[in-house]
């Protein structure tokens, strides 16, 4: 309770940061939706020229698209931001502060930051899973929908362990921007079903960064596309991230030393 | 010219003392045009043509697009915000120096950098992958590409500068960096061919200079443009880049009226 507490005290505080600018507020709002809509459209389009890409039709494919704008944006809107911050905060030593607080740091790094302005884009994002369930040819069970609720649930798990793993290497180095970055990257190839890779890389986005597990696995659940096998790796490969990842960051607590000391 | 020609060896040397950090993207431009290009091998599997490109074609354009953002989409603007919006612009109104030229030319020191990383990136990546490439051997196309291109790094200079100088009225002038970026992305062709689009769509986004960044070089390149359309082409170039600069000039006249600084 007192953490729901505190989460509602930081968020309000966002919102009045965030529209602080208005210009600043509506264009990147406008730039986002540009994004989304572009990409969309793009991949719909590509489909008045072929019937299927890599087997899959054109509405199975833009659930692909549609699901990793869901989880990519409840990330963002949830802890990335947070994380991302880390950085800014260990070298200017305001990281200092955030250890003195009778709360977890993982939780004050992680939520400290709510992104509102992707709490407006949930909306299209949420839209466009209906849509794109609209277009597949197939009925869908409740077991596959539930399916597809959980593991997007256990795929923002596994984004969180992944992100905490990239907050503790700034006590190592504080140069993990393009860190960050390059993870936005791998986590974007996950617009498009991984089967359109080659073999390595699509072995690489299983069980090394895996992107596919996050993205595709719900995607491939609510198709009916996914085997008792793949649920149960997605739900160990979560458990096993969180834990390591836990570990990791306590560990690399020790070595911080502060910006200021 | 001898004082840019300073900037531009200190931030050759600046680019080359971050190297990882500069690396590191240039590793996430790698990993973009893998996945860009396994998306249109699935697309063009067992395909002859498809909205008018060949297989070989696409291959070309998207390693061109690779190429082409290494050179043209380089982007000062940030630095010029924050320059702005911190202040510091005091300092350059008190030397001899043009304030967006001084940024332009270390733009162009990571520029050129990045030329020789991407080079290198695509000629990896020819060496794995070794995908099936289209070559211009018409000198006239490949003079009128150059042109093209000269004049497409010349619309973004403007572009650029005109965004970052936006900051005399927003603070940072983040939101319409970010948005502009985003615009860019999607409409100058860098990311996809614009044939793709619906027509209506693509016809709109022809009254906007962004396609003239990387569509229209690269269609000139591909040697799918009559001489025609290559010379009426490089002609609404030369007038976006002539509309532009005078659109900088003004809204840096007027932001510079705006303009305070404390504490110089």
């Amino acid at each position: 309770m007192k953490y729901l507490r505190i989460y509602k005290i930081l968020a309000i505080h966002n919102f009045s940061t965030l529209i602080h600018s208005r210009l600043d507020f509506l264009t990147l709002i406008l730039g986002k939706l540009i994004r989304m809509g572009f990409m969309f459209i793009w991949i719909l389009s590509i489909f008045n020229f072929i019937p299927s890409l890599v087997g899959y039709s054109k509405g199975q494919t833009l659930l692909f698209f549609a699901t990793f704008n869901l989880i990519d944006i409840l990330v963002q809107v949830f802890f990335f931001r947070g994380f991302w911050f880390i950085q800014k905060w260990v070298k200017q030593g305001e990281f200092d502060r955030i250890l003195t607080y009778p709360i977890n740091p993982i939780f004050t790094t992680a939520f400290k930051i709510t992104d509102w302005m992707d709490v407006i884009t949930l909306v299209p994002a949420f839209g466009l899973v209906f849509y794109t369930t609209g277009l597949l040819e197939i009925p869908l069970s409740f077991i596959n929908i539930a399916l597809y609720v959980f593991l997007i649930v256990n795929g923002i798990i596994i984004a969180f362990a992944l992100n905490l793993f990239m907050a503790a290497t700034t006590f190592y180095t504080t140069e993990t921007r393009n860190i960050f970055w390059f993870y936005r990257d791998l986590m974007s190839t996950g617009r498009f079903p991984p089967e359109i890779f080659s073999n390595p890389l699509r072995l690489f986005f299983t069980f090394i960064m895996p992107v596919a597990v996050i993205i595709a696995f719900p995607a491939r659940a609510l198709l009916g596309l996914l085997s008792l096998k793949g649920i149960l790796y997605a739900l160990s490969l979560s458990s096993l991230l969180v834990y390591l990842s836990l570990r990791f960051w306590k560990n690399s607590l020790k070595r911080y030393s502060s910006a200021s000391s | 010219m001898k004082k840019y020609l300073a900037v531009f060896k200190l931030s050759w040397q600046n680019v080359l003392e971050y190297r990882v950090n500069f690396v590191m993207g240039r590793l996430r431009d790698l990993l973009f045009l893998l996945t860009v290009y396994f998306l249109w091998t699935a697309v063009f599997k067992d395909k002859g043509v498809l909205f008018g490109f060949e297989s070989q074609q696409i291959t070309t354009y998207v390693l061109g697009a690779s190429l082409i953002s290494a050179f043209v989409f380089d982007y000062a603007m940030d630095r010029i915000a924050e320059d702005i919006s911190r202040g510091d612009l005091s300092v350059f109104l008190t030397k001899p120096i043009n304030f967006v030229i001084y940024h332009q030319v270390r733009r162009l020191a990571s520029t050129a950098v990045s030329i020789i990383l991407v080079s290198g990136g695509l000629l990896l990546f020819w060496i794995l992958i070794r995908p099936p490439l289209f070559l211009q051997k018409n000198p006239a196309v490949i003079i009128f590409c150059l042109l093209s291109l000269s004049l497409a790094f010349m619309i973004f200079v403007a572009v650029d500068s005109i965004v970052g100088v936006t900051s005399f009225w927003t603070v940072y002038a983040y939101g319409p960096r970010f948005f502009l970026k985003l615009l860019i992305d999607f409409t100058s062709g860098r990311l996809f061919p614009l044939s793709v689009l619906p027509m209506v769509l693509f016809r709109l986004i022809g009254f906007l200079p962004f396609s003239y960044l990387a569509f229209f070089p690269l269609n000139v390149y591909l040697g799918r443009l009559g001489f025609k359309q290559m010379v009426l082409g490089i002609l609404i170039q030369v007038v976006w880049v002539l509309m532009l600069f005078v659109l900088l000039r003004l809204i840096w006249r007027r932001g510079l009226r705006l303009y305070e600084a404390v504490g110089v």
